[in-house]
């Protein structure tokens, strides 16, 4: 699970550095980017339930943590197409493209690695919904479903920008719908 | 506009000529793109209009959508359009816009959301008094041809700032109202773009204007009407008071026409101009509330 550990490494640094250009030196609780995380521990993230009258900052930093914890059970899922891996993270019409894109793998005979360092704004919040832009750097590559290897392999390297809605479902926060935008030139 | 529609055509004609269609599935190793089934904005352009602005939003994508049908926050008619709307971020500009703001001078970015799934961000002027129309146009995916092509413009070509027209501004019952179709004249729209030897022209005619008055009854005409003090020849009388919402419904009919330079075998070259061929049309609507009230006569004593 090694690809895990790296991918949520690269995560949790990118949260904290989000968050700490998005706080503006507020007191903003940012989700703690962990050392060694497993991936049993990732795909199990808690997401901070709805308060009486959160912080609009308190929302942020929730909604951060459930999008990261999202992309984790979204790279479990294709590692192992499994898609209840990810059914507690994403709903709607984005878990229905998670789904398609599962088959797709399976009948392809393949899994993916998800490799990305994200780089993302919230943009838009409210205690129901929130927006957020990544541009991130993806290095995601394909492996044999069955073996799942190769366990390194060069990504391409190249940058998505993703525009993506988050709802508050249940109390949690969940990703229901995204869009591709096209990617700035670097 | 142009600009938008030459996007709009480059990314269409890219995929005409491109036309790569990977049948073998990827190798082990190689690279892969998360969520590879998103819907993916390819255009995103706004219009000024007379109240505020259009957004006009190219998107290539497998969710159902219909073609040219139009999607607002103010009017939302055709079944299967779908519905959006657009707000500004409340968070502020963060490390995301503050690099796009250079290039986007005197713009903001706005949230535009749809029922579909669709969302995705629109630069609006900063004086833009408000967002008046969502267009979504769902483009082909994959290897396309002209026609499809052509189709994808035609519900791209902004419309001018049509309104319902009516006369009295509140309806008298068993008096006819007078009704017209204001800010468009019913001209000939055009859209056209070249992309290397080849050149794709749209041309755009109302065909049908359909009039749906909110107590049930409906006409179906040809005519625009005629803006007060003009006796429009578009009338209705209510037979109740109420707060009627009046709809227009404009059917536009669309054709296209490619013209291509080709050798001619000789070391020359050779334009062809194709015929001109229909689009299937595409119906907007618009919509305005009207009042109709009761004349109520009032009996005075006299001696």
């Amino acid at each position: 699970m090694r690809e895990m550990r790296a991918g949520a490494v690269a995560v949790g640094i990118m949260c904290a550095v989000v968050l700490a250009a998005c706080g503006g030196g507020s007191a903003t609780p940012s989700p703690t980017p962990t050392a060694e995380p497993t991936a049993t521990a990732t795909a199990t993230a808690s997401v901070p339930t709805a308060t009486a009258t959160p912080s609009r900052d308190a929302i942020v930093a929730e909604v951060s943590q459930a999008y990261l914890a999202y992309w984790d059970a979204y790279a479990d899922a294709v590692l192992h197409l499994d898609i209840t891996r990810v059914e507690r993270f994403a709903s709607g019409a984005e878990l229905e493209g998670i789904r398609e894109e599962i088959e797709t793998l399976r009948a392809d005979g393949i899994a993916a690695r998800i490799r990305v360092e994200h780089d993302f704004d919230v943009i838009s919040v409210n205690e129901s919904s929130a927006v957020i832009v990544d541009e991130y750097v993806n290095n995601s590559f394909v492996v044999d479903a069955k073996t799942l290897a190769p366990e390194e392999a060069d990504g391409p390297g190249d940058v998505i920008k993703d525009t993506i809605l988050l709802e508050r479902v249940d109390g949690r926060w969940v990703v229901t719908r995204g869009a591709r935008e096209p990617a700035p030139p670097r | 506009m142009r600009h938008a529609i030459g996007c709009v055509l480059g990314l269409a004609f890219a995929l005409l000529l491109v036309s790569s269609v990977y049948a073998e599935p990827p190798t082990p190793g190689s690279g892969y793109g998360p969520r590879p089934n998103r819907p993916e904005v390819v255009e995103t352009n706004v219009v000024a209009t007379g109240n505020g602005v259009t957004i006009f939003i190219g998107v290539r994508s497998t969710i159902p959508g219909t073609p040219g049908a139009p999607g607002s926050t103010v009017v939302v008619n055709v079944p299967a359009a779908p519905v959006c709307t657009a707000a500004v971020p409340n968070i502020g500009y963060q490390s995301t816009f503050a690099q796009q703001l250079p290039d986007h001078p005197g713009e903001l970015p706005w949230v535009v959301t749809c029922d579909n799934g669709l969302f995705s961000i629109a630069w609006i002027p900063v004086d833009a008094p408000d967002v008046t129309e969502i267009v979504i146009e769902t483009l082909p995916e994959g290897p396309t041809d002209p026609r499809l092509v052509a189709q994808s413009l035609f519900g791209m070509v902004p419309l001018p700032p049509v309104a319902v027209g009516a006369n009295p501004g509140t309806g008298l019952v068993a008096l006819p109202s007078w009704f017209w179709v204001d800010g468009y004249g019913g001209e000939t729209l055009f859209g056209s773009e070249t992309l290397g030897d080849t050149t794709v022209d749209v041309e755009i005619t109302p065909e049908r204007y359909d009039w749906s008055f909110g107590d049930g009854a409906t006409l179906s005409t040809q005519s625009l009407g005629r803006r007060y003090p003009q006796q429009s020849d578009i009338q209705h009388s209510y037979e109740r008071s109420s707060t009627m919402d009046v709809r227009l419904d404009i059917t536009f009919g669309g054709r296209y026409r490619v013209t291509t330079v080709e050798d001619d075998g000789e070391g020359g070259t050779i334009v062809v101009v194709g015929p001109w061929e229909p689009l299937d049309p595409m119906v907007r609507s618009w919509t305005r509330p009207y009042p109709v009230q009761q004349m109520q006569s009032v009996l005075t004593a006299g001696r």
